[in-house]
């Protein structure tokens, strides 16, 4: 995406920069994760904080996606620039919004741009990283779930709320979703009691060709 | 798309005596003109309320008490009909996920106690070149290897912009051409239509439209459509659901009310640990935004569609439109059999996996089992053949189990000297007292895991008929709910129950659901509506044989004005 590479660099420290938005017509929400977690460690790697990264569904072009937004801090809008530019050289990057403008095909625009909203009201996306989410890993209880992250709530797919003393398994791979502002860890009944999340990192593969 | 009355049976209500006339009114083949002033305002009133028209008309009750002509086993004769137990989603080494010989799978089918069963081997690229024609020879050396099994070949319809679908023919000299057609020219992966948008749907529904016209044309004499685990990814919206019953009513016929693989759930180290059903799967692109998380997993090994009470199913029959479910294995790999693929096999350049080799070790990494080993649709039959177990199917007298629950189910909505049995439609005038009567054959032999299954209760489930849905992706019934359960923990053998349901004024339908008792909870629309429903089954740990139920399909009241 040579207009993502050429720009001068004009960004000068902010505190924080306008949610991004990455649509690269993933099909899958295993790649869509891959493009977060790309996102993520070019930011890093400019030395941003409190990196958040969603995923989105999209049905631009009548061709449902997921579509990707981050935002960080300690970061210029340029370094985020130079960061999605890194990651167009790994996925084809079809459309970006960065600094509240949006690049692409217009039959996309309403798509990433819906997606970039929800991130910045934190109304509703799939949430990939978040602060904290690198410590929800092996097993722990759904109240250290909450005090360790920005997870709010731990809901059961049936609809209680999760007991804060029951072991949650995390099988190193927490989405939790973005509901009405808040974060959201969906779980259900697991083996003995526990719980884990919703979202399985390995679902049972289908041989459509449906994710 | 006109349904084919004239060849299929006459849908009307019929006497205690098992002479019965055809109801003029319900038969669209006679013009009003031809009807008397009270049988056309009757007329009006079904119309009215959605209850007549395409595929109705196709509901109700065959009269006849047939004899036994033929030499296949009488299995159970309840209400006057053979109830002829099968499996419509079996899957062979013509699938790039399968394994096993035609053969194999209608062997174990009829040992397991099936009377009837389709082939439905994926379709696919490889499938529609090579195997939906390779795969026939093998089903009619087994319609003649193995006696008193009908075996259908079918294929699963990668729906364009939704789940899979069973497809299947009556057999006969056309059965591959009128399948291989169809797969060319509709399927998903064959045509490049999987992905979810609104002109793909619009080739499902035409898929649909070209069987209607195979069968009208006589090219084939009759064929079904099923949606297979319709919850499982979110990918069946209502209304394509909606569609597919609208477009083709008497083609698409109903849903998988629960899904195979249901050895899935069974724990590491004895089993593959997944999801029931391998219901593992999360909303993806592809999915109907509104559907809850809830929707994506099984309850009591049944897919939440039907499930749930007052959920997708009830919000279809509310509409007062026929649409069935069933039970079936999905099996591809059996979990413990000791066989594997066949060595050296190239699936896709054959099309086809090599015949399968022996292997010491039980395969507990599998999640399927044999066709008639757990689930099984009980289809009430006039007689033993393949159009009457199509005809039963279409007519919606099916009822279906898990564990083998029970051994038999009879059951009649009567008023007056009028009764229907499953699937059908009473009518009569308002203020008639309607019953419900059932009969249950509680399990006399043990099942598959070789423990005798224990009916714990029975639960009769009411809703009311509110017409065509005017939110074609609606998936609530609010009205419909658990009326009455019935504890029958401490009975055995053949269990009479009944249940006034009351003076006849707004058209209901009703419908039943039973348990072993072991795995209840309050249904997902609160303990009003269901108190003991099935429970979300556990994920990685869900031991099917110990949570058993039964469902059946419904039946309809209607006032008669």
């Amino acid at each position: 995406m040579t207009q993502t590479t050429t720009l001068p660099r004009t960004g000068t420290g902010l505190a924080s920069v306008p949610v991004c938005g990455i649509d690269v017509l993933s099909r899958t929400l295993r790649e869509a994760d891959a493009v977060a977690h790309a996102v993520v460690e070019e930011l890093r790697r400019l030395g941003a904080r409190d990196v958040v990264v969603a995923t989105h569904v999209s049905v631009s072009c009548d061709l449902p996606h997921h579509t990707v937004t981050v935002s960080a801090s300690g970061v210029t809008v340029n370094d985020t620039r130079c960061a999605l530019a890194v990651v167009g050289d790994q996925f084809d990057v079809v459309a970006l919004v960065i600094d509240a403008s949006f690049s692409g095909p217009r039959e996309l625009h309403d798509g990433l741009e819906r997606a970039v909203a929800a991130h910045t009201r934190r109304g509703e996306g799939r949430v990939v990283v978040f602060p904290g989410y690198h410590r929800l890993i092996g097993t722990m209880a759904v109240a250290d779930v909450i005090a360790n992250s920005d997870v709010d709530r731990v809901l059961v797919i049936t609809g209680a709320e999760a007991d804060p003393a029951t072991p949650l398994v995390t099988r190193d791979f927490v989405r939790p979703l973005w509901e009405d502002g808040l974060l959201v860890l969906h779980a259900q009944p697991s083996i003995g009691g526990s719980l884990v999340p919703f979202e399985t990192p390995f679902p049972t593969p289908c041989c459509a060709n449906h994710d | 798309m006109t349904h084919r009355h004239d060849d299929h049976a006459h849908p009307h209500e019929h006497a205690h005596a098992p002479v019965v006339e055809p109801d003029p009114v319900l038969d669209l083949g006679i013009d009003d003109g031809a009807l008397s002033q009270l049988q056309v305002g009757r007329r009006n009133f079904l119309r009215a309320a959605g209850l007549l028209g395409a595929g109705v008309a196709t509901m109700g009750v065959l009269p006849t008490v047939s004899a036994a002509a033929d030499d296949a086993p009488l299995r159970s004769r309840e209400g006057g009909y053979r109830w002829l137990a099968g499996d419509h989603h079996i899957h062979t080494q013509y699938s790039p996920d399968g394994q096993y010989r035609v053969i194999d799978h209608v062997r174990h089918a009829h040992a397991f106690g099936l009377d009837w069963m389709v082939i439905t081997d994926h379709g696919s690229a490889q499938h529609a070149r090579i195997g939906v024609e390779k795969v026939n020879p093998d089903i009619v050396a087994a319609r003649d290897a193995v006696e008193d099994i009908l075996v259908f070949q079918g294929l699963e319809w990668n729906i364009p912009a939704a789940e899979h679908g069973t497809v299947f023919v009556h057999p006969g000299p056309n059965e591959v051409a009128v399948l291989k057609a169809f797969e060319n020219n509709y399927d998903g992966v064959v045509t490049a239509t999987t992905t979810s948008n609104p002109g793909n749907e619009a080739v499902a529904v035409s898929g649909l439209q070209s069987l209607s016209i195979a069968v009208t044309n006589r090219d084939v004499k009759d064929a079904l459509m099923f949606a297979n685990h319709p919850a499982r990814k979110g990918l069946d919206s209502p209304h394509e659901i909606r569609g597919w019953r609208d477009a083709a009513p008497g083609i698409a016929v109903g849903m998988e009310g629960a899904p195979g693989h249901q050895a899935a759930g069974i724990a590491t180290p004895n089993g593959p640990g997944s999801g029931r059903g391998y219901y593992d799967n999360s909303p993806s692109s592809a999915s109907f935004p509104a559907y809850p998380l809830a929707s994506y997993r099984t309850y009591g090994g049944f897919d939440w569609m039907t499930s749930t009470v007052g959920g997708l199913w009830d919000s279809m029959l509310s509409e007062g439109k026929p649409w069935w479910i069933t039970a079936n294995s999905d099996s591809h790999q059996v979990w413990s059999d000791t066989s594997v693929r066949g060595a050296g096999s190239d699936f896709a350049t054959n099309g086809f996996f090599n015949d399968p080799e022996h292997a010491t070790a039980p395969q507990l990494g599998n999640g399927d089992f044999w066709p008639g080993y757990y689930s099984r649709t009980h289809v009430g039959a006039e007689d033993f053949s393949y159009a009457a177990v199509m005809r039963g199917l279409r007519e919606g007298r099916v009822w279906v189990d898990h564990g083998a629950l029970i051994d038999a189910l009879d059951v009649r909505l009567r008023a007056g000297d009028r009764e229907v049995p499953l699937g059908g439609v009473l009518t009569a005038r308002q203020g008639t007292r309607v019953q419900l009567l059932i009969r249950i054959r509680t399990a006399s032999v043990p099942n598959w895991s070789q423990a005798l299954p224990k009916l714990a209760k029975v639960d009769v489930i009411r809703g009311d008929v509110t017409g065509a849905a005017t939110d074609r992706d609606s998936f609530t019934a609010p009205g419909t709910k658990v009326v009455k359960t019935f504890d029958v923990s401490a009975q055995t053998g053949v269990i009479s129950l009944s249940y006034d349901l009351g003076a006849l004024s707004d058209g209901f339908y009703v419908r039943l659901r039973g348990s072993d008792g072991n795995r209840l909870a309050p249904g997902l629309g609160g303990a009003a509506v269901d108190p003991a429903g099935p429970q979300l089954d556990v994920v990685g740990d869900a031991d099917p044989w110990k949570d058993l139920w039964f469902y059946s399909n419904p039946m309809w009241a209607l006032p008669r004005r």
